[in-house]
């Protein structure tokens, strides 16, 4: 059994502060087998928000999956990740490290504070567009996300 | 060096069916990677806290004898030396808390065994694709 059963729709949540990425990945998951609604945040403050339900995102839904790049204006995703993961209501919740950086450190300081996986952004559109289709393809139909 | 031969994935599975089908499977579609297998999680923690060669990729049952694979995911994800390994739990679970508490211990995914061969295939084909060519991990 796999997600492919599940009616629900799967939320996700993008932090992402280059514009031309979250088009493209909005392009890419809007053809998905699995019904999604991809909601982009683009500092790691309004992930956070987001995420608490604050400010401007009160009715903000409890995303599925998050995909966060890791260099992002207000607060890095390297905190935006930390804090997710020490918190005890919002850890459950994978977390896509997913950033132009192939650099060792960030690579190690990712997992190390629990990133769920790390991905490079590659710089061939097409190949983007297999990346997010990849991420789609394992975290929506073969992994169990957490329901809540 | 061969094709795949510098990748390593510890199995922890009790299961000896499973288990065997597991190795076939990653010895087809990763041929010449090395699988460690281990039928206890307390020996699969003492042989990562000695060796020099950490895996890549680890793949956790849940139901073990002896240690369970959730203190197996607490000891290895709260391990400094250890924390940094990619975790996939593989059960056959469908249960709700089972999910949330492997997340909660910090498993990087949770997938569910299938009792189909063929969607068996493709879990351990998608698991190889995802983990070994789209992600980046922190082990060479």
């Amino acid at each position: 059994m796999t997600n492919n059963t599940n009616p629900k729709l799967i939320d996700i949540l993008l932090v992402e502060d280059n514009k031309a990425d979250s088009r493209l990945t909005r392009e890419a998951l809007k053809d998905s087998k699995i019904k999604n609604s991809l909601f982009v945040v683009e500092d790691g403050v309004e992930a956070l928000n987001f995420l608490y339900k604050q400010g401007v995102h009160t009715d903000a839904p409890r995303p599925d999956l998050i995909l966060l790049d890791l260099n992002l204006p207000k607060k890095d995703g390297r905190e935006v990740l930390a804090e997710i993961k020490s918190d005890e209501s919002l850890k459950r919740i994978p977390v896509v490290v997913i950033t132009s950086s192939k650099a060792e450190e960030d690579i190690l300081k990712s997992y190390n504070l629990h990133a769920n996986c790390f991905i490079t952004k590659p710089l061939n559109l097409n190949q983007f567009e297999v990346i997010v289709k990849s991420i789609e393809d394992f975290w929506l139909t073969i992994v169990k996300l957490p329901k809540e | 060096m061969k094709k795949n031969e510098n990748k390593k994935i510890l199995l922890i599975e009790d299961n000896l069916g499973d288990a065997r089908l597991i190795i076939e499977l990653f010895n087809e579609f990763l041929p010449g990677c090395s699988i460690v297998h281990k039928i206890r999680a307390e020996d699969s923690v003492e042989y990562l806290l000695n060796t020099d060669s950490l895996p890549n990729l680890i793949i956790l049952d849940l139901k073990l004898n002896g240690m369970n694979g959730f203190e197996c995911l607490k000891e290895l994800k709260y391990n400094r030396d250890t924390l940094i390994i990619p975790i996939v739990v593989l059960s056959s679970s469908a249960m709700e808390e089972d999910i949330y508490k492997a997340y909660d211990f910090y498993a990087n995914c949770y997938i569910r065994k299938s009792i189909s061969l063929n969607e068996f295939q493709r879990i351990i084909n998608s698991i190889i694709d995802f983990w070994f060519n789209t992600a980046l991990l922190p082990v060479k």
